[in-house]
């Protein structure tokens, strides 16, 4: 949840920049959340083992959030697409 | 009964040997101690062992059978206590033993064990070091992993506890092998069964404080 939290701040901060929904959408699901887990990973790192003592290894951590990412941008994609 | 046993751990940072050829054991039932001068290699040994740090060389035995250590974390074979805090400072501490166990009955253990009522609705950030330790080596205890790794459990706790800490290692000791590391050599060795000292990348065993002396880890 704090690397999605982490990309959803980066996400809305890079489309009020760009003045772009599209571009704060794409960054969800793309960049977003590689910058996210290099936030994570640097002021939360210790926080991984909280997960690996109940037997999640880093891949299905990262796998699951990134799913969880492209299906938040999916509904962001909507959502957009019916307002515009 | 399990035991497991480690050997030619061999770790090199650019070039510098940190671990040679270090061999130990632990059965479940035993806790051994682990000393070591600050970057002697410790947790780094530790950390190997877990899988999250990979080793030049390695050889890990889980009863009979050889183990890859990448596949400790998914197979639940050891739980860890990193120097660092590791539960997620924004929940509250009730939050947070239903995300590791999802049995009522645990769950209850966990709620009624002793100092925990104090601490169950406060937010991990705003607990004290030592609440924080005793919270998580108490959760990381009721799991159901054999062994038990600690990276400084006792490290600039409040005696009081230092003191719970140590009764929970002991009590545990009956269904887990326990092995820690921790500059506070006396509390270490009042619970431990086997203590080990890391020189020069190699663990030796020591039988008690004037080892400790000997081997000039602490003053004589």
């Amino acid at each position: 949840m704090d690397v999605t939290r982490y990309n959803i701040a980066i996400s809305v901060i890079l489309a009020l920049i760009t003045l772009n929904p599209l571009n704060g959408i794409v960054c969800l699901a793309t960049g977003g959340m590689v910058i996210g887990l290099y936030c994570y990973k640097q002021f939360q790192q210790s926080q991984y083992y909280f997960y690996y003592n109940i037997g999640i290894t880093k891949r299905k951590l990262i796998t699951f959030t990134w799913l969880i990412n492209i299906a938040l941008s999916l509904v962001a994609a909507l959502v957009f697409l019916t307002l515009a | 009964m399990h035991s497991l046993s480690v050997h030619h751990v061999t770790k090199n940072f650019r070039n510098r040997p940190v671990l040679t050829h270090v061999k130990f054991s632990c059965q479940t039932g035993e806790m051994v101690g682990i000393f070591g001068r600050n970057g002697s290699g410790k947790s780094t040994l530790l950390k190997i062992l877990f899988g999250t740090l990979p080793a030049d060389s390695i050889e890990v035995w889980l009863d009979a059978t050889i183990i890859e250590p990448t596949q400790v974390i998914p197979n639940q074979y050891i739980a860890y206590l990193p120097q660092e805090g590791f539960l997620p400072k924004d929940m509250k501490v009730r939050d947070v033993i239903p995300l590791y166990f999802r049995d009522g009955e645990k769950q209850n253990q966990l709620f009624y064990a002793p100092k925990i009522a104090s601490v169950a609705n406060k937010r991990v950030s705003t607990l004290s070091h030592g609440e924080l330790r005793y919270v998580e080596i108490l959760l990381i205890a009721h799991l159901e992993h054999p062994f038990l790794l600690l990276d400084e459990p006792f490290s600039m706790i409040e005696p009081l506890y230092k003191d719970s800490i140590k009764e929970l290692l002991s009590s545990l000791k009956a269904k887990k092998g326990i092995i820690l590391t921790d500059h506070y050599y006396r509390d270490v060795l009042q619970i431990t069964d086997k203590n080990l000292l890391m020189i020069n990348g190699t663990l030796h065993e020591i039988k008690g404080k004037e080892d400790l002396a000997a081997h000039g880890y602490i003053s004589s």
